[in-house]
């Protein structure tokens, strides 16, 4: 007999808010004006902005570990006036990136969905490995416990099986939970040493029980109907084959037109997307001060590769368009064996004029040359 | 989803028979996704099929007609509603349109509905299917189900609008047997509201809004008018108008940028609202404009092909501004 | 016309001058160059003494003017923004302040709906001859920022 442990549903409030003393949770908060849901630390939660764990958000929790503006450093230029040809610059670590506020406390992110854990693992391979792994990112994916809630319901801009995915898929999280109606059971635990703390430290909001194998079918059930559901709705990608497909075609001039002329190339797709990381630096100075910030960039924007001589190698949206599916088909895989989208469906959910990757991905497959 | 209702079928037909003076169709067609359409480029008449026409096309396909109009060498139609059809007369009155190379095909209509209002309706929880009947909207979603009355849920302009039937601009008038029969509303009754408020309640609210904006600039692309998406000075280092930042103050100098752009030009289509992943309420900064211009200058955009904007010329006596003394 | 020497009285009223580097306000003023600058010019060499707060910038015309440039202005710390230009039916360039007119009345009506004080901004007509007047142009308009900031 196998014992699982379950948490109430009754009690999850209580349980969230005595984990905030210790640590800072981030968890998926509605506002009940507009509907939209998006991570926000549990502090913010009252009458108007509700805990939401059914549904997707709609920004990614990237931006918990890759803000949209941080600042990197402060600069000043000091003059002395009795040696006027001499200026000093001064440079000062910003705030945000001292590395002891930024461990002060460890941070909990809870309720976030299997994709969103999948495209963690991605950024990992952009920032968090290599020579020129981000240690502020390092240090911030360290100090963050994630627990997982699996996708009991499917929606229409759901595809994560296609792209080699599951709405159980708990590898990457330190805690994975499924929702059973009444309560959650804790179906996945990481033997971290972390971890084990707060288990320890939560234990007055547990159940164990002993589990019999009509309780295994249910939970076993409910895995499999979300899966098979995702696989119904949508058509599977082979990672290499579409490779492939992405270099053979790149060249067709036409089919891109055609299947790209509703772009707009704003950033909607890409400001949700769990997995895009283009960044832009800058100076913004005022007088003797300034500060260099790195803030997110778009590759969907005509400015992305404007060179200064004024050329412009991708003048067009068809071009822009076909390097950001390129880059998340092709050009990634091809570095590290991983597709770079994870199937959230955020960016056919927000697009202004409906482009679905699903069908652009199907008519680049499908296309005769 | 839906039978093919009338006016759909007069559309169709009607494009059938003008289509070989054309390059390029533009309609709207069926969407996955529950709730809304898609724009659809029709380049061969075997794709004609693809069209529809309902209460869910909300896009402006006038937001294509500049772009297209450059890259294309023939002759573009675009399927229009009446408010859609003023921006394309705004963008030839301001010369940026060839009349000849651009054909407004534009369409009776009974009313537009507002996918937003519905979302926020039953709580922004995700719909799985949703049907429209008579005038009732069905909405499926995970735990339950929903019978809407379609009646409270059109789009903001279509409680003022008096033009449902009778466009000021059109190259074809497609006429719709349903017409739109809900209760009128005072066209800027929302501005008014608003200002009254104080200063503080007004910057308490905007803060709380542009602090949402992650600049995206779906507002600025999806705009028909704004054809100056590729070239913004928003996104320039030299001059330097803005920082690249993305807060709260940044967002709201770009919304600045973008009323004095289009003040005097604006045709409340009301795309950049909808289309704002954040959904921050930009149109009462554009409408307060267009009081302003209808006010001072008895102008208002996409009406009258003959008639100059307002802030392209002047008069020597202006009898409706007046100037304040400071001595 | 007023006394020359009764306004110079009121300026040496504490109120209006004070040292702007401590407790004066932060206020941008856009010239034409024919007209108000010339008049802003004939104001100083008359001696007519204002109220130090006023940082002038010279443009061409008040055509040239931007509504965004009085609102980068204001959003980024300025207390408050004057426009200055030819008298309409007298601008350099014939009709640039036509344009100018028409621009920043819509501004000043716009200012309130998005949270600033319209009273922080004003245009005004001065020509190369109206030393004086520019000198009450300022004081007022200095003193009403005061009043506004607290």
């Amino acid at each position: 007999m196998k014992t699982l442990t379950y948490i109430k549903k009754e009690n999850l409030n209580t349980f969230l808010e005595e984990l905030n003393k210790d640590y800072d949770v981030f968890l998926p908060v509605q506002n009940r004006e507009n509907g939209t849901i998006n991570f926000e630390s549990l502090d913010t939660v009252n009458d108007n902005n509700v805990v939401n764990l059914k549904e997707k958000t709609r920004k990614s929790p990237k931006s918990l570990f890759f803000p949209p503006t941080e600042n990197l450093f402060e600069f000043e230029y000091i003059k002395d006036i009795k040696t006027p040809d001499i200026m000093e610059i001064k440079l000062s670590e910003s705030e945000e990136m001292i590395p002891d506020k930024i461990n002060s406390r460890k941070n909990i992110i809870f309720g976030i969905k299997p994709c969103d854990v999948m495209a963690l693992k991605c950024l990992d391979l952009v920032f968090g490995e290599g020579e020129k792994k981000d240690s502020r990112y390092v240090m911030k994916r360290a100090n963050t416990i994630i627990i997982s809630i699996g996708c009991n319901n499917i929606f229409p801009d759901c595809f994560c099986t296609s792209v080699g995915g599951n709405p159980f898929y708990f590898d990457h999280s330190d805690l994975g939970l499924i929702d059973m109606g009444p309560d959650l059971v804790i179906f996945k635990s990481s033997e971290k040493d972390d971890i084990r703390e707060l288990l320890d430290k939560s234990h007055k909001f547990f159940e164990e029980r002993e589990i019999n194998s009509d309780e295994e079918i249910k939970i076993k059930k409910i895995i499999s109907d979300s899966e098979v559901k995702c696989r119904s709705n949508n058509e599977s990608v082979n990672a290499e084959d579409i490779v492939l497909d992405m270099e053979n075609k790149f060249n067709d001039e036409e089919m891109w037109k055609n299947i790209t002329r509703k772009c707009i190339s704003c950033a909607a797709c890409t400001y949700v997307c769990p997995t895009c990381v283009c960044f832009n630096i800058g100076d913004e100075q005022s007088g003797m001060k300034g500060e260099r910030y790195k803030c997110w960039d778009f590759c969907t924007n005509y400015y992305y590769t404007l060179e200064a001589s004024g050329h412009n190698p991708r003048e067009n949206i068809y071009q822009r368009y076909r390097n950001k599916i390129n880059c998340k088909y092709n050009y990634f895989y091809k570095r590290n064996k991983n597709l770079y989208c994870v199937g959230c469906g955020r960016c056919i959910d927000v697009c202004p004029v409906g482009m679905d990757i699903r069908e652009i991905v199907k008519h680049v497959r499908s296309s005769q040359k | 989803m839906q039978q093919e209702n009338s006016v759909e079928k007069k559309l169709k037909e009607k494009i059938r028979e003008v289509f070989d003076g054309f390059e390029l169709v533009i309609g709207y067609s069926q969407s996955k996704i529950p709730l809304k359409v898609n724009p659809l480029f029709i380049k061969g008449k075997e794709e004609i099929d693809g069209l529809i026409f309902n209460k869910l096309c909300i896009n402006n396909l006038a937001t294509y007609s500049y772009a297209l109009s450059n890259e294309l060498k023939g002759k573009i139609g675009i399927v229009l509603k009446p408010c859609d059809a003023r921006s394309v007369s705004q963008l030839i009155s301001e010369e940026l349109l060839n009349k000849d190379r651009v054909k407004s095909i534009v369409v009776g209509c009974a009313g537009i509905l507002d996918y937003k209002k519905i979302y926020k309706e039953i709580g922004g929880l995700k719909i799985i299917s949703a049907d429209i009947k008579d005038e009732q909207i069905i909405i499926d979603t995970i735990d339950e189900s929903f019978t809407l009355e379609a009646k409270n849920f059109y789009a903001g302009k279509c409680y003022s609008c008096k033009i449902y039937d009778n466009p000021p601009y059109y190259d074809e008038f497609i006429e719709n047997e349903s017409k739109l029969n809900i209760e009128q509303e005072n066209e800027y009754e929302d501005v008014e509201k608003f200002e009254k408020l104080n200063l503080e309640e007004i910057n308490a609210f905007w803060d709380l809004q542009f602090g949402k904006c992650i600049r995206c600039y779906a507002c600025r692309n999806i705009c028909p008018l704004e054809i100056c998406r590729d070239k913004c000075i928003a996104q320039l280092d030299v001059p330097h108008w803005q920082s690249q930042k993305i807060n709260s103050a940044e967002g709201k100098f770009f919304q600045l940028i973008r009323v004095f752009h289009l003040a005097g030009r604006c045709t409340e289509c009301g795309e950049c609202e909808r289309v704002c992943p954040a959904n921050i309420q930009i149109m009462k900064l554009m409408k307060k404009v267009n009081k302003d211009v209808l006010k001072l200058f008895n102008y208002r955009p996409g009406y009258n092909l003959d008639e100059k904007p307002p802030l392209l010329t002047f008069k020597n006596v202006e009898k409706n501004i007046k100037e304040e003394e400071l001595i | 016309m007023e006394n020359i020497s009764e306004t110079n009285k009121d300026i040496n009223n504490k109120d209006i001058n004070t040292n702007s580097r401590k407790n004066g306000v932060k206020i941008v003023a856009f010239l034409c160059n024919w007209c108000s600058y010339a008049g802003a010019d004939s104001a100083g060499t008359s001696r007519l003494r204002q109220p130090e707060d006023i940082r002038i910038i010279r443009v061409p015309c008040s055509g040239r003017i931007n509504p965004l440039f009085v609102l980068k202005a204001l959003t980024q710390g300025a207390d408050g923004v004057l426009v200055s230009g030819c008298h309409p039916n007298d601008c350099h360039y014939s009709d640039g302040n036509f344009y100018a007119r028409r621009r920043l009345e819509i501004l000043k009506e716009f200012l309130p709906v998005i949270g600033i004080d319209e009273r922080r901004f004003s245009y005004q007509w001065v020509s190369a001859s109206e030393g004086q007047k520019w000198q009450k142009v300022v004081i007022n308009f200095v003193k009403r920022i005061r009043e506004i900031q607290g």
